[in-house]
C-alpha cells in the first residue's frame, strides 16, 4: 500500500486529529525508556476506542504493515520500539474507567489509563488497585499489561498478571476477542493469563477487568539503617526464611541514599551502608508483632537502628523517596542504566558482592536500589554517555551481572520485560526447544508477524517474513 | 450416580489393579513408566503410531469432561514424583508432577510451609492433577488458585521433547507465561513433568466462624461479610446436605443446629497470625450481630476447610459447578436449593463460584433438567455451567464445559498449533480440543 493510501484509510478511521505524520513529531515515538536503539514510525494514530483500534488493525493486517500498540512509552526495554516502522497506535487518548464494581472487586478499564489514576479514584471506596510500580505515575494499565508489571508491593501482593481478570484484545487481523472477564473460572484456557506479559507480540490489548483489592486495616513501615550492604542482605534472607510476608522490602545502598536525601530530605543517615524499608500491613491487631519479629531479625543482622514511620505522611515521604529513587539519580551521573536481574533471594548477598566487584573491575560507580524481598536486583550503572569508552564499560559490566544473575538461577528481567533490549538473552535462558514452542504460540495469535514485531523473541517467528520487517540492531544494549 | 458421602472411601478409579484403565467409556491400556525417558518413548510410541497419551495421576477427576474415543494409552505419572530442589528459604520448591498433594504437604509442612491451594483428595491427587484440572477450593478466596503459585513448568511437547518456560524464582517476565497456558488447560497441550512453586509459610492461627442465615437474608449476609473490616481467606455457604457432608467426615458443627430446607450455614474462614486472626473472628461476631453466630470448634478448622475442599468436586455423585458475579449468587443459590432432587450445595460466596450435588437416585433426565435450569440462571448473571463429575451416559448428551465463550476459538487455534495431531488427551476439553 503507497503511503499515501494508508494514510488516507487511517485518516477515515481517526481523522487529521487523531494522527501524526510530520517527523519532528514522530521523533517522540522513535524510542521509549530504552534510548539506545531508534526507529521512527510512519505514522502515530491515537484511537478513542476499541472499534478504532480493530479499524486500524485491520488496514495494517491487510496492507501487510507493521504495528504495534503504546502506552506512555516508560518501557526500558525498547517495548515500544517500532521496529521495521509502520504505524504506532497510541493509546493514550483511551483512558476511561468504565465500571468500578467493589461488590464484585473489578473495575473495567481502558488501556490507557495511567496506573495510580485508577488508584486515585478509588481513593474514597476503601479499594485500591495493587500492582504499584515506581513509575505508576506515568505508566498505564495497557502497559502494566504487557510488560506484567511490578513494583514494590509484589513480595505480598503478586505482579499485574495475578490481577488481571480479562482482555478485551484486538487480535493482529483486526477480530475483537474478549478473554476471561469478572466472573472468575471461565471455562477455556487462561488467555488471559498468557497474554499479561506478552509485550504486546498478541494483539493490542483494550479494555480489560481488573481485580480491585481492599485496602489494609494498617501498616508499619519500618527503616532499618545498616553499616554495609552484606548485613542487610543476610537480613532479608532471615525474614523471608523466618515465613513472614512483608508488604515490601526494599534495599537502598548509601551512593543512591545521598541523591535521594538531597532530593527528598527525608533524614537518611548519610553514613549508612544502606537502608531497609521494611514494611508489613495488614490487620491492625497483628502488625505490631509481626513488625516487632522483623526489628528483631534486622537488629539481629547488625542493623544500627530500626526506626519507625510514625505517621502516614512520613511513610508516604519514605515511599516517595524510594519510587523517585531513580529521579534522584540525576544528581549522581549524567547517565545512568538500570538494570533488572533476578536472583533466588538467598543469593543476594552473594549477588550484592559480584556487583560491586563487576564497578570495581570497571571502574563504575554502581548504586543498587531495589526490591529486596523478590530477589529483583536494579543495579544502576553511573556514567557520562559523552565518553564511548565508558558506555561500552557499561554495556559490557551490564551483561556481567545479567550473566551473574543466570548462572545463580535468576532471570534477566523480573520486570522490565526483554523488548528488545535483551532479546540475546534468550537463548541463554531458553533452550531452542523452548523458544520454539514460544514461536509456535505467538503464530497462533499473531500469524502474519505484524504485531510487534521483533520483541521478545530472537526471530519474528513468520513463515515469510517480510523484508521490511527486521531489527537494525538485535544486539542486547543498555537502557541508558 | 453416588450419594458424596464416600467419606474416606478411595476413589472410584484410585490406584489401578490391572493393566487397562477406563476414561469414559474408553477402555485403555495403562502404564506407569518409571524415568522420563520411559515416559518419553511412551509418548514419541504414540505420536508414531497416531494414537493417543491420556495422563493419569490419582485418577481423581476422570468423571471431569467430555467422553474421549481416540485410541492410545493411559499413563500414570506417580512413578514421577521427585522432589527436584527445595531451597525452603527461598521459598520456592521444584519438584516433579507425579507427587501427591498430601506428600508434597508433608514435605513442605517439616519447613514451616505450604502450597495454599485446596486439593479435594489431597491423598490422591498428584500436582500435576491439581495444576491440569485448575483444582481449588474454600481458600481459594484469600489465598487465589494454582496459576498464582506455579512460577516454572517442564513439559514434554508433540514432538517429545522436552521444554521450559518461567523459572526458579519468584519474579521472572522473560518468554511467554506457559504456566498460565498449562494450568487448567486438561493435559491438552503437553505432559506437565515438573514444576517450581511459589510457597507461603504455614499460617500462625486459624478461625472459622459460622453463621446461621435464613434463606431470604443470604445476599445480606453475603454484603455484610463483603464490607467487614475483616479479610476473610474463606466465605463458604452450605445447604443442610452439604453440612451432613461435613459432620460425616468428623467436623463439630453442633455449636449451631445444620440449616433447615431453604436455610444456609455461612462459614467465614480466618488464617493469619494470631493476633489478627483473634481479633478478626471477634470482631466479625459483634458486625454479624444480627445473627446467630458461633466459632468452630478450636483445631478443627483444617478438617473445615478438607472437608469443604472434597465437595470440589468431591469423588462421587454428579456435581455441576457454576459461577456467576459473587452479587448474584445469593439469588441462584436459593432458586436452586428449591429444585427437588438436589442434595448438597456449596458456595465460594466470594469468588461466585457453587457446585451442587445431585441426589444419589437421580435419573440422568433429570439430572439434565436440573442442568438446563441451573445453566440458564448462570449465564443470566454472566455466569457458565460446567459439569465436573457425572457418569460418561450423561456427560455424551450435555455440553460438559458449558455454554461457549467468544474466546474458543482462539483456544482451538492455539491448540492446533502446539498438538496439531491430537496426542495429549484428545476430546476431553473444550469441543475440538
Amino acid at each position: 500500500m503507497a503511503d499515501s493510501k494508508l494514510l488516507d484509510s487511517l485518516r477515515a478511521v481517526v481523522g487529521a486529529a487523531g494522527m501524526i505524520t510530520n517527523d519532528s513529531e514522530l521523533l517522540v515515538y522513535e524510542c521509549d525508556g530504552f534510548t539506545i536503539e531508534r526507529n521512527k514510525p510512519k505514522v502515530v494514530v491515537f484511537p478513542n476506542d476499541t472499534a478504532q483500534v480493530s479499524r486500524i488493525v485491520r488496514i495494517c493486517h491487510e496492507a501487510k504493515i507493521p504495528f504495534l500498540p503504546r502506552g506512555a512509552g516508560t518501557s526500558l526495554a525498547g517495548g515500544c520500539l517500532p521496529i521495521g516502522g509502520g504505524v504506532v497506535i497510541s493509546l493514550a487518548r483511551m483512558k476511561r474507567i468504565w465500571e468500578v464494581d467493589t461488590r464484585n472487586r473489578y473495575a473495567l478499564v481502558d488501556p490507557g489509563l495511567v496506573n495510580v489514576w485508577l488508584t486515585n479514584h478509588l481513593k474514597s471506596t476503601g479499594w485500591h488497585f495493587a500492582p504499584d510500580p515506581s513509575s505508576q505515575g506515568a505508566c498505564t494499565i495497557g502497559g502494566n499489561i504487557a510488560t506484567n508489571s511490578g513494583g514494590p508491593h509484589t513480595l505480598k501482593y503478586g505482579v499485574t498478571v495475578n490481577h488481571i481478570l480479562g482482555v478485551e484484545m484486538v487480535m493482529p487481523d483486526g477480530e475483537i476477542v474478549n478473554m476471561g472477564g469478572p466472573v472468575e473460572d471461565a471455562p477455556g484456557y487462561d488467555l488471559t493469563g498468557v497474554t499479561v506479559g506478552s509485550e504486546g507480540t498478541f494483539g493490542v490489548a483494550c479494555r480489560s477487568w481488573v481485580r480491585l483489592t481492599r485496602n489494609p486495616q494498617g501498616y508499619r513501615t519500618l527503616l532499618g539503617v545498616f553499616e554495609n550492604v552484606d548485613d542487610t542482605a543476610a537480613a532479608i534472607s532471615e525474614i523471608i526464611a523466618a515465613g513472614i510476608v512483608p508488604a515490601a522490602l526494599e534495599m537502598l545502598d548509601s551512593l543512591i541514599l545521598r541523591a535521594v536525601e538531597e532530593a527528598f530530605g527525608f533524614g537518611f543517615p548519610l553514613d549508612a551502608g544502606a537502608v531497609l524499608i521494611m514494611e508489613v500491613d495488614g490487620i491492625d491487631a497483628g502488625l505490631d508483632a509481626e513488625a516487632a519479629r522483623i526489628e528483631e531479625i534486622a537488629k539481629r543482622n547488625k542493623a544500627r537502628e530500626v526506626r519507625r514511620a510514625d505517621t502516614d505522611a512520613q511513610r508516604l515521604l519514605l515511599w516517595k523517596c524510594r519510587k523517585q529513587a531513580f529521579g534522584a539519580v540525576g544528581r549522581l551521573a549524567p547517565s545512568y542504566c538500570t538494570q533488572d536481574g533476578v536472583v533466588p533471594r538467598t543469593r543476594l548477598p552473594e549477588m550484592l558482592r559480584k556487583i560491586a566487584s563487576i564497578g570495581q573491575k570497571y571502574e563504575l560507580k554502581i548504586a543498587n536500589v531495589f526490591h529486596a524481598g523478590d530477589g529483583n536486583l536494579h543495579p544502576i550503572l553511573l556514567f557520562d554517555e559523552r565518553h564511548p569508552d565508558q558506555v561500552k564499560k557499561v554495556l559490557d559490566a551490564s551483561n556481567e551481572i545479567l550473566d551473574a544473575c543466570l548462572a545463580m538461577g535468576g532471570s534477566v528481567t523480573g520486570e522490565h520485560g526483554i523488548g528488545v533490549e535483551k532479546i540475546d538473552f534468550m537463548p541463554k535462558l531458553f533452550s531452542p526447544v523452548d523458544l520454539g514452542m514460544f514461536m509456535r504460540l505467538r503464530k497462533a495469535f499473531n500469524p502474519g508477524g505484524y504485531c510487534s514485531p521483533g520483541k521478545m523473541l530472537p526471530t519474528s517467528g513468520a513463515c515469510h517474513e517480510p523484508s521490511h520487517v527486521h531489527q537494525h540492531k538485535p544486539a542486547r544494549r543498555a537502557a541508558l | 450416580m453416588t450419594h458424596p458421602s464416600g467419606a474416606g472411601s478411595p476413589s472410584a478409579n484410585g490406584t489401578p489393579a490391572s493393566s487397562r484403565y477406563l476414561i469414559g467409556e474408553l477402555d485403555l491400556p495403562l502404564v506407569r513408566p518409571e524415568s522420563s525417558e520411559a515416559l518419553a518413548r511412551y509418548v514419541r510410541e504414540a505420536a508414531a503410531t497416531g494414537t493417543a497419551v491420556y495422563p493419569v495421576g490419582g485418577g481423581t477427576r476422570n468423571d471431569l469432561g467430555r467422553c474421549p474415543d481416540k485410541p492410545g494409552t493411559a499413563v500414570d505419572l506417580r512413578s514421577l514424583a521427585q522432589v527436584i530442589d527445595y531451597p525452603s528459604a527461598d521459598m520456592t520448591i521444584t519438584v516433579q508432577t507425579g507427587i501427591t498433594i498430601a506428600k508434597l504437604a508433608e514435605i513442605l509442612a517439616a519447613k514451616g510451609q505450604r502450597l495454599p491451594v485446596d486439593s479435594h483428595d489431597p491423598a490422591n491427587e498428584t500436582l500435576g492433577g491439581l495444576i491440569a484440572a485448575n483444582g481449588s477450593g474454600p481458600r481459594r478466596f484469600g489465598h487465589g488458585t494454582m496459576r498464582d503459585y506455579v512460577i516454572g513448568i517442564k513439559y514434554l511437547t508433540d514432538e517429545t521433547e522436552e521444554a521450559k518456560a518461567g523459572g526458579r524464582v519468584v519474579k521472572n517476565v522473560a518468554g511467554y507465561d506457559l504456566c498460565k497456558l498449562h494450568t487448567g488447560a486438561l493435559g491438552t497441550l503437553g505432559i506437565i513433568t515438573e514444576v517450581t512453586l511459589k510457597l507461603r509459610p504455614l499460617a500462625e492461627a486459624r478461625a472459622v466462624v459460622l453463621v446461621s442465615c435464613p434463606g431470604g437474608k443470604l445476599e445480606e449476609l453475603a454484603g455484610l461479610i463483603h464490607d467487614s473490616r475483616t479479610r476473610p481467606v474463606s466465605v463458604d455457604a452450605l445447604n443442610a446436605g452439604a453440612c451432613s457432608f461435613l459432620t460425616g467426615r468428623g467436623v463439630p458443627l453442633a455449636a449451631l443446629a445444620a440449616p433447615t430446607a431453604g436455610n444456609w450455614l455461612v462459614g467465614v474462614g480466618f488464617e493469619e497470625n494470631r493476633g489478627a486472626t483473634d481479633w478478626q473472628k471477634s470482631e466479625l461476631v459483634k458486625e454479624l450481630k444480627g445473627y446467630s453466630t458461633a466459632q468452630l470448634t478450636e483445631g478443627q478448622e483444617e478438617g473445615w476447610w478438607t472437608a469443604l475442599a472434597a465437595l470440589c468436586p468431591g469423588t462421587s455423585g454428579t456435581v455441576m459447578k457454576w459461577t456467576c458475579l459473587p452479587s448474584k449468587m445469593a439469588l441462584i443459590l436459593n432458586q436452586v436449593q428449591a429444585l427437588a432432587e438436589v442434595h448438597a450445595v456449596v458456595a465460594h460466596l466470594g469468588n461466585g463460584i457453587a457446585r451442587v450435588h445431585t441426589a444419589s437416585s437421580t435419573e440422568v433426565a433429570k439430572a439434565a433438567e436440573i442442568s438446563a435450569k441451573l445453566r440458564k440462571l448462570a449465564l443470566e448473571a454472566g455466569g457458565n455451567l460446567v459439569l465436573e463429575r457425572a457418569g460418561p451416559a450423561f456427560r455424551r448428551t450435555i455440553p460438559v464445559w458449558g455454554e461457549p465463550r467468544p474466546d474458543h476459538d482462539l483456544a482451538r487455534r492455539i491448540h492446533r498449533e502446539l498438538d496439531p495431531h491430537g496426542l495429549f488427551n484428545p476430546g476431553r476439553f473444550l469441543p475440538g480440543i
